[in-house]
């Protein structure tokens, strides 16, 4: 399990990290969505072992990440610019790979390599954008990790490769019971992958929250009265809160918070001419939690 | 919170094998240069010098070769060390690198001795493996070198620290910089602006007050101390080589050095920010203290010239003003050029008081040590004691030199010398303030005659204190205390004392043969004894005037050659001995000699280049065949065979090389040389003929 509590960043007076706490439990997906510059990449750096935290502490299992072998040792961390020994080929890589990583699998790398149809003995240098994200994901994944952590691990695939990748890193997530952290700076990379979403923004976590709760706590309510009406009709339904309300006429979009079925009875209670809920999507969620807590996003 | 096995891991052989594997090329690259240099060297100097006949000699004769002419490509290990270094650790200057690097599964610590042990291997290898091949190549071609086989280790000592000090100076700036121009400078400054301000304030203190003697204040203040900093002196000296590389006491400082820098290179690069990849310095601060020392370095110039100018006019301020304003000038120009931006131009400027108040404490510092140094000047009774070097002037080259070292040594303390150089330290100091012509260097006497003083280095030791001081003493004064010194004991023993001879260094009629060393140690420790017997006045009357008739006695003493003239006039002991010893010496047979020049490399028709050889006639004299050139066609043929039966080599001269009018080829004479009498006596040359035949 990694737990992260208070994490503070900085780099001189720009505050990358502004006390972050979170939990990440083993065996789920873990997106992390925010703009560029939002913290996505110190985040992961933190959690890798690449930078020491300011103040706060990141801990897998309990024991401190940085400087820590042991812990190091279950992770595998894809950045988002990569990089390749010189004039490397997969092979080059793979060789230094297997000198640090104790559980590097031969096997699986040149399986996962087949699979993906890359050339082992080429030079990296040769290899397009994709394929070099493809090669370092299969590399990351070969040393066996517990932890593994993509930042924007997408980005440059297509959509088949993506696909393909996704299915991978879920493999390992199910057959292995790894943990998969990944950042993006688009939500819809990580809408169907992802178990976990939270939102990161100017270093700080705005919104973390199980995706399949997201979906279903928030949805759109369609409603319309014979009668005239405003906002405040609804402000006291118990279970129930407005994220966002529109009247065009004598119809009214509203973004509710709530479980569904209660919402549904009180609305109905009321006698509306029209009554309607639609299911909103993860993009629409996020953009309604956010603007609720005072931001605005435009979500790719 | 768990975090028990977070420092355990010190060192990994993965992670070493590793480093191994990605200094592969370059070392490789490396390794060749310096191994075909060591193949093809000795090659180079077999085939382009000269044709030598070697059969049995001393090596005195042979071409010199030490180590560092063996290989001087050797060197290129520091430029490799640089290379290697900059390869396993830069990839901290790059933000992916360092983010792929610093996130394996090692610690810090770990990483950073695996990578140094790498490098240690690869440089140890580069050093040893072309030495051995060097070695291997001059051991086959032994016959033709006299190779300094001592000089081989610590050449390799010398080679190995400088590097080690290379590699552990780079980590560190690697540690602390995030770019390349960053990693050059800042390395730059820790290896040479220490002792740059070092060497600045010892020069300038020593020229302000000239009493100090700037060799003597203590060995760690030359620049020659440090291998890397000494190599500033080889454009200043030509034989640096010796001094520096070779000398064990600046490889042990260089190597201590290199070990502390090692350790300092870890804390730093177990302290290193990721984050600092791509950026000149990792905080403002660090930024800011680069800045500072690369601007020091051009004020290290204007510092010298206020505390070296007594009198500073309008030229002086003009020139000093122009040094700060380059100063200034550096200042924000290292500031543009690291972070690339206009605006940090003003930040940067409160820094200039800094640098400024260095300059401050810089100027203090010169001038405290000047004034402490100038405070010296204890009373006679406060001097525990004295030693007075200088040039005696001794007749008798490398003896007398051995003698005026040991009076140099000796400790005076005897109260009216002591009394004497107080006088002279207050004197020499009150007209040390008279610039530019010193009174002290020149005095008038009575008569109206201008004599100069005589130089002297002084070590004086007062309290706990010994210091040493450039005197000048008037002749008398000198004589006064030379006198005291006679007088002395210790000054009999000097005299009468012939210093032990180093092993293996004893030698007489330049050189000896196939007599057992045991012989010629007998000889000396014969002439040891006698001397020791001698009444000092009958030994340095004998020793200035020596008769002429003498044979040398030359054996070596802590590097120096001394030859003692034995002669039956003065030694007769010793003198019978030799004769005893040259009698033994049984040369060359007449059948041996023959049979080396007709079966031997040379033809019928060559010429050999007798540059000194003598042969013993009959009657006990001594013929000098030097500088002659020789036909061997007479020493094959029947007639000289003949000869050779007869007791008679035959030599037919063809050329007198010193004798500018002769052509070659023409017949000057024939020599006999007597061989069934006393034999051929010894044959030398110095490169350019014959060598040692016996």
């Amino acid at each position: 399990m990694i737990k992260v509590e208070n994490l503070t960043k900085r780099f001189e007076k720009f505050c990358a990290l502004n006390a972050i706490s979170c939990t990440i439990n083993d065996g789920c997906i873990y997106g992390m969505v925010g703009s560029n510059g939002a913290g996505k990449s110190t985040f992961l750096r933190i959690l890798t072992g690449v930078y020491r935290a300011d103040m706060g502490s990141a801990t897998v299992d309990g024991e401190e990440i940085f400087n820590n072998p042991v812990v190091l040792g279950k992770i595998a961390y894809v950045p988002d610019e990569l990089y390749f020994l010189p004039g490397a080929t997969m092979n080059r890589m793979a060789d230094m790979y297997k000198s640090c990583y104790a559980r590097f699998d031969t096997e699986r790398f040149k399986k996962l390599a087949s699979r993906l149809s890359l050339d082992v003995k080429k030079p990296i240098s040769t290899f397009s954008k994709g394929m070099k994200r493809q090669a370092a994901t299969i590399l990351a994944l070969s040393t066996m990790p517990e932890y593994i952590f993509f930042d924007e691990t997408f980005d440059g695939l297509d959509p088949v490769m993506r696909n393909y990748v996704k299915s991978i890193i879920c493999e390992d997530v199910i057959d292995r019971g790894a943990t998969a952290v990944i950042t993006s700076h688009s939500l819809r990379e990580l809408e169907d992958t992802c178990d976990q979403l939270a939102l990161l923004h100017r270093g700080g976590l705005i919104l973390e929250s199980d995706i399949q709760n997201l979906k279903t706590a928030q949805f759109k309510v369609q409603v319309a009265f014979s009668e005239e009406y405003d906002r405040e009709k609804f402000e006291n339904i118990p279970g129930m809160k407005i994220l966002h309300f529109v009247k065009h006429g004598s119809v009214a979009n509203m973004i509710v918070k709530g479980e569904r079925d209660a919402v549904a009875a009180s609305m109905r209670a009321l006698s509306p001419l029209l009554f309607d809920i639609l299911p909103l999507t993860l993009e629409e969620v996020f953009t309604y939690e956010t603007a609720a807590l005072g931001y605005t996003f435009d979500f790719e | 919170m768990k975090n028990n096995t977070k420092h355990k891991e010190i060192w990994s052989f993965g992670l070493y094998k590793e480093s191994l594997r990605r200094l592969k090329i370059p070392a490789v690259i490396f390794f060749v240069i310096i191994a075909a240099a060591a193949v093809l060297i000795p090659l180079l100097k077999f085939f382009s010098g000269p044709q030598y006949i070697h059969l049995s000699c001393t090596s005195d004769y042979l071409p010199r070769m030490t180590a560092v002419n063996a290989n001087p490509f050797l060197l290129v290990c520091m430029i490799a060390a640089l290379t290697l270094t900059y390869t396993l650790f830069s990839f901290q200057n790059k933000r992916s690198s360092s983010d792929l690097y610093f996130s394996q599964p090692h610690s810090r610590l770990a990483m950073y001795t695996s990578r140094i042990t790498a490098l240690v291997t690869v440089i140890a290898s580069m050093i040893l493996i072309p030495t051995g091949i060097s070695a291997a190549m001059f051991a086959i071609l032994k016959q033709h070198f006299n190779t300094q086989w001592d000089t081989f280790i610590p050449y390799m000592a010398g080679c190995f620290a400088a590097a080690m000090l290379i590699c552990a100076v780079f980590a560190i700036a690697m540690s602390i910089t995030g770019t390349i121009l960053n990693n050059i400078v800042v390395a730059g400054l820790i290896m040479y602006l220490p002792r740059t301000v070092l060497t600045l304030v010892v020069a300038s203190v020593c020229s302000k007050f000239p009493l100090i003697v700037d060799g003597y204040i203590s060995k760690f203040l030359s620049p020659g101390i440090n291998i890397l900093t000494g190599f500033l002196e080889i454009f200043l000296s030509t034989n640096f080589y010796d001094k520096g590389i070779l000398s064990s006491s600046a490889q042990g400082y260089t190597f201590c050095l290199a070990l502390v820098y090692f350790v300092i290179g870890a804390v730093l690069f177990c302290r290193r920010k990721s984050e600092s990849a791509e950026r000149a310095a990792p905080t403002p601060f660090m930024q800011s203290v680069y800045r500072i020392l690369i601007t020091m370095v051009v004020c290290l110039i204007p510092c010298g010239l206020i505390f070296n100018t007594d009198q500073i006019g309008s030229y002086e301020i003009f020139v000093i003003f122009c040094y700060y304003i380059i100063a200034l000038l550096v200042y924000l120009f290292y500031e543009l050029i690291t972070t690339r931006k206009w605006k940090n131009l003003v930040k940067c400027l409160p820094g200039l008081v800094v640098v400024v108040l260095l300059n401050a404490t810089l100027l203090g510092t010169m001038f405290g040590i000047y004034l402490a140094e100038k405070g010296f000047s204890p009373d006679t009774e406060d001097i525990s004691y004295v030693r007075i070097e200088y040039d005696r002037k001794s007749l008798i080259a490398g003896y007398g030199n051995y003698i005026d070292d040991q009076l140099n040594k000796l400790k005076i303390t005897d109260p009216e010398a002591l009394d004497t150089v107080s006088k002279v330290l207050d004197r020499c100091i009150e007209y040390s303030e008279t610039l530019p012509y010193y009174p002290m260097m020149r005095y008038t006497d009575e008569y109206g005659n201008a004599h100069y003083y005589k130089e002297c280095i002084v070590e004086i030791k007062a309290g706990s204190k010994i210091k040493y001081r450039t005197l000048y003493f008037r002749q008398d004064e000198l004589d006064h205390i030379d006198s005291i010194i006679e007088s002395s004991e210790a000054y009999k023993d000097i005299w009468l004392t012939l210093p032990e001879a180093d092993s293996g260094s004893i030698i007489f009629d330049d050189g000896y043969g196939s007599l057992d060393y045991g012989r010629y140690e007998e000889l000396f420790d014969t002439l040891r004894t006698e001397i020791a017997s001698l009444d000092l006045a009958v030994w340095k009357k004998y020793i200035n005037n020596p008769p002429a008739d003498n044979v040398p006695i030359k054996f070596v003493h802590d590097g120096r050659i001394i030859s003692i003239p034995v002669s039956a006039w003065g030694l007769p002991e010793s003198a019978a001995m030799i004769a005893e010893i040259r009698t033994e010496n049984s040369l060359i047979s007449p059948e041996e000699m023959y049979n080396i020049l007709r079966n031997g490399e040379f033809g019928p028709n060559k010429n050999i280049n007798i540059l000194s050889a003598t042969y013993v006639r009959a009657n006990g004299t001594i013929r000098d065949l030097s500088n002659t050139t020789v036909s061997l066609h007479d020493c094959i043929d029947t007639e000289a065979e003949l000869n050779v039966k007869n007791g008679y080599l035959l030599f037919k001269i063809l050329k007198l090389k010193s004798d500018n009018y002769t052509e070659h080829g023409d017949l000057i004479s024939y020599v006999y040389l007597p061989i069934n009498e006393k034999g051929i006596d010894r044959y030398k040359g110095d490169g350019n003929g014959i060598y040692g035949i016996k």
